[in-house]
């Protein structure tokens, strides 16, 4: 699974610290999600859409391999 | 008392079971002092205690105590992440431990074999050792993997 995390960030002009502290994880849970190392729970995954203002599935998409 | 109450009273108590919080952040602290003392103990007590065999049986309760605590402790950021590390370190330490516990007598008595020149006998395991060892294992494998993340 991808995500545009990064780049939502980017838009709002955030670190991984900043988003991190927003949604109340920690700064190495960010960037192990940002490197797909880590799946977050649906939980987090919607706070983090909250958070950009956007659809989960416009920040979480599945690949090939995940159907 | 029929089926449904047993039922029920099984399902409050799953319950009170799955809320089993984890002890606060300073624990930790505390936990790796004791296992730092219990640590000087083991090795001081030698030329400390008269009685050493009863003293050592108490360290290593000490220590096993020491260890859990700091298992079982939070950390300062305490996530779904960590949750799911502090998961998988339990697997792993329950399979090395039982790996562990089948497979050391053995090396120990080719180890012995080898060493000393007299018959060698197999000796079991105490279940104190498999479970320092367990512990060791879960907090290393937890320490490492939550640098990796």
């Amino acid at each position: 699974m991808q995500n545009t995390i990064k780049v939502e960030r980017a838009i709002l002009d955030i670190t991984q610290e900043e988003l991190a502290e927003q949604i109340c994880v920690s700064r190495q849970t960010i960037n192990s999600i940002e490197k797909n190392r880590y799946v977050p729970s649906t939980i987090l995954a919607l706070r983090i859409s909250a958070l950009f203002k956007k659809t989960v599935n416009e920040i979480f998409v599945l690949e090939e391999a995940d159907y | 008392m029929n089926l449904n109450h047993i039922l029920k009273w099984e399902a409050k108590n799953m319950k009170k079971l799955q809320n089993l919080k984890l002890l606060p952040n300073r624990v930790k602290g505390i936990g790796i002092i004791m296992v730092v003392i219990s640590l000087i103990a083991l090795i001081a007590g030698k030329f400390l205690f008269a009685d050493y065999h009863t003293i050592r049986l108490l360290i290593k309760n000490l220590l096993l105590i020491s260890l859990l605590l700091v298992s079982i402790s939070r950390d300062k950021v305490e996530d779904e992440l960590t949750l799911v590390l502090r998961l998988q370190s339990y697997g792993f330490a329950f399979i090395t431990g039982v790996v562990y516990a089948m497979v050391q007598p053995f090396a120990n008595l080719l180890v012995e074999s080898i060493i000393s020149d007299e018959t060698v006998t197999f000796t079991e395991l105490d279940v104190k050792q498999v479970l320092f060892f367990m512990l060791l294992v879960q907090l290393s494998y937890f320490t490492f993997t939550k640098r990796m993340r």
